[in-house]
């Protein structure tokens, strides 16, 4: 029987006003609120206070077969367009590179790592850096990646730092976190792109890495192996303990999560002692870093070595170097070369200490910014002032199998303008260059799933398709 | 009008159970563990959608490297930082928080901020054996150091337990923490030969394991 529409509703005959119904409670929100508010008293009732549960360590992040990851900022904004020469959308020379400090567009260019254009004739000091700390095999069995994108002089507010997403997808590491060498959210003077990673070890000396993984001082002098085992044990049951009221609020569980497995990781961290951390075990290693048993412990060398180290033995999570000194436009080249090539030896002892482990390594080179010379015919102009549409981001990639295939030396191009070419989708995000990285990376890993599981479509597939240039 | 209201029930209740279930985060870890390939155990901790506790708004906050030390001090009633302190601050000071984020937490941040409160705790011991009337000393009232760990009755223990959650967690440790805490005091003694259990240094030693250990725990180092 049809209902007649012009029928006195039910709820007016009886003077009530209209009756509450499913959307007005949505509209009220009550239903969400009554979701948050009841349920875990509910679930409480059923199940008790510990129905959270206590974190275990298979709960924890474990190490995933990834390939190690190491970031170099050169802090300052380097002339990395004036070392790698980028070339245009043709992959040919742009029509002069006279603001780059290197004259018109016929530079000498020699290629390496494969089909990369440098500037020749040790012009590019920074492949006479990795030339000196590289073996030529080591080398044969590198290709290289040039980024072209504008970025911010003189900041740490770039977002080229991918330490975040490498690390959400994985690469953590078995005994020690990402490491950094700078107090800020990322370990160096750039901002995080994609997403923030754990935050890193700041290794300020060696000892502070040696310390990190053990107790020292009165602790470490007063308790015997046995009695600091235990420590760390009471220190992980009461870290999960006081956590539990973490656990209790909405979204608090991650954060309990990540406190738990901080303790849980402590307790076999202490068992194995601190020599673990020591890149001096390894004969071989050491002496690609030039140090031993003598080196002082503030020494640069020992302590990237020791982050290197770690991190190729998936110690630790990734590694992020900082190298400063690079706002060098002083109106001579010499400050430059002479920064430039120290950014090439600390690259070349990177991808000889993978060599000498028979690990695979990727390693990301960014800078905040760049620099420009007047415009000069000479290949040699000194450097005049910061101008960071000539950006360039480098990404090299050893493998001890042999050199990684790739389809191009470049992603994006310079243009005419003797700048990276905005239009391209790289081109004027540092945030998308670290993405685009992190896309390699992915691809290297053979783990493309990765990507979006971690960067969502920052980048889609068209997009994807034009930075992935990892065989 | 009974099939009218029957008709509202049929949709509010099921609406009201998919809200309770499906709004509530009670999902999470599940579909984080059906994520299927061999590294989903890291994919699974670190892609939990937010931990930063500010961004989460959570009621609790991590002290900063300076803030530690700070409080450490205050919380022992020692008044001024000796070298020790300030050289072992100085050594874990790129492991302990840059900021106040529950997250920064890590493995090396644990273990920096045990081992500068067992170099503050190395004062407060210090002090505290120094005042031979016992009923004036803060926590270790109950303690006969010279008596050794073999001395220390689980109701000294207890006691010296007790004034150190007073003083740095701010309320009675309950009873799990005091099982753990006695665990300790346990695995502790056993660590020793017999005849080093009953020397002096021993309960020196376990006090300032046991103070380290509180003061450098999630509620002494958080608020």
């Amino acid at each position: 029987m049809s209902k007649n529409k012009k029928d006195i509703p039910m709820w007016a005959k009886t003077g009530h006003a209209k009756p509450v119904t499913r959307r007005d409670f949505l509209s009220a929100g009550l239903i969400p609120f009554a979701a948050n508010m009841f349920v875990p008293n509910w679930m409480s009732l059923l199940i008790g206070n510990n129905a959270f549960g206590q974190t275990t360590a298979a709960d924890c992040p474990a190490p995933a077969s990834l390939i190690p990851f190491v970031t170099v900022n050169l802090s300052g904004g380097a002339a990395m367009a004036s070392n790698f020469v980028p070339m245009d959308a043709g992959r040919q020379p742009i029509s002069s590179y006279n603001k780059l400090g290197l004259g018109d567009n016929k530079v000498p260019l020699e290629t390496e790592f494969g089909n990369a254009t440098f500037a020749a004739n040790q012009v590019s000091k920074f492949l006479v850096g990795v030339r000196a700390q590289a073996m030529a095999a080591t080398i044969a069995n590198t290709t290289f990646i040039g980024i072209p994108c504008d970025s911010q002089n003189d900041t740490n507010t770039n977002k080229f730092d991918i330490s975040g997403a490498i690390t959400k997808a994985g690469l953590v590491g078995s005994n020690l976190p990402n490491m950094g060498r700078v107090n800020t959210r990322t370990g160096i003077n750039q901002m995080a792109a994609v997403v923030s990673p754990p935050s890193p070890l700041v290794v300020n000396n060696y000892n502070s890495l040696l310390t990190s993984i053990g107790y020292s001082a009165s602790l470490g002098t007063a308790l015997n192996q046995n009695q600091k085992n235990s420590l760390a044990k009471l220190m992980s049951n009461l870290s999960d303990s006081q956590t539990r009221k973490l656990a209790a609020i909405q979204g608090g569980e991650g954060v309990k999560k990540v406190l738990d497995c901080a303790g849980i990781k402590n307790v076999d961290v202490v068992q194995k002692g601190s020599a673990i951390v020591d890149p001096r075990q390894n004969t071989a290693f050491a002496g690609v870093w030039g140090v031993n048993t003598n080196t002082n412990v503030g020494t640069r060398e020992l302590i990237f070595g020791a982050m290197i180290y770690n991190t190729l033995i998936g110690q630790a999570g990734v590694s992020n170097l900082e190298l400063g000194g690079y706002d060098y436009h002083d109106n001579t080249r010499t400050s430059g070369d002479t920064k430039d090539q120290d950014a090439g030896v600390v690259v070349g002892r990177i991808l000889q200490s993978a060599a000498v482990l028979q690990k695979p390594v990727m390693v990301y080179v960014v800078s905040d910014g760049s620099v420009s010379s007047s415009e000069s015919t000479a290949r040699n102009a000194p450097w005049a002032g910061d101008r960071g549409s000539n950006g360039v981001a480098y990404l090299l990639y050893y493998d001890p199998s042999g050199r990684p295939a790739t389809s191009d030396f470049q992603i994006g191009q310079f243009n005419d303008n003797q700048a990276a070419d905005p239009t391209f989708v790289t081109g004027a995000n540092p945030e998308l260059t670290a993405a685009a990285v992190f896309a390699n990376w992915c691809q290297a890993n053979k783990r493309n799933d990765l990507f979006e599981r971690v960067a969502g479509r920052i980048l889609d597939t068209n997009q994807l398709a034009q930075v992935i240039k990892i065989a | 009008m009974t099939n009218k209201y029957l008709k509202i029930m049929l949709v509010l209740v099921p609406s009201m159970a998919v809200a309770l279930f499906g709004f509530n985060n009670c999902g999470r870890y599940g579909a984080l563990q059906d994520s299927g390939s061999s590294d989903s155990s890291s994919l699974g901790s670190s892609s939990a959608d937010e931990v930063n506790s500010e961004k989460l708004g959570l009621p609790y906050a991590l002290l900063s490297a300076e803030q530690t030390l700070s409080s450490m001090l205050k919380l022992g009633n020692v008044t001024t930082a000796s070298t020790a302190v300030i050289n072992e601050y100085n050594s874990r000071y790129g492991s302990l928080a840059a900021g106040n984020d529950l997250s920064m937490v890590n493995g090396p941040l644990m273990l920096g901020s045990t081992s500068l409160a067992g170099e503050v705790c190395n004062s407060v011991v210090a002090q505290e054996r120094a005042i031979t009337d016992v009923t004036q000393r803060n926590f270790f009232g109950s303690i006969n150091f010279a008596t050794g760990v073999a001395g220390i009755s689980d109701e000294n223990f207890e006691a010296a337990v007790r004034g150190m959650a007073r003083q740095f967690w701010g309320r009675n440790e309950n009873m799990d923490e005091l099982t753990m805490l006695k665990q300790y005091k346990t695995e502790f003694s056993d660590a020793l030969a017999a005849n080093v259990r009953t020397q002096t240094a021993s309960a020196s030693n376990l006090m300032l394991a046991t103070c380290a250990a509180m003061l450098s725990a999630v509620d002494a180092i958080s608020y």
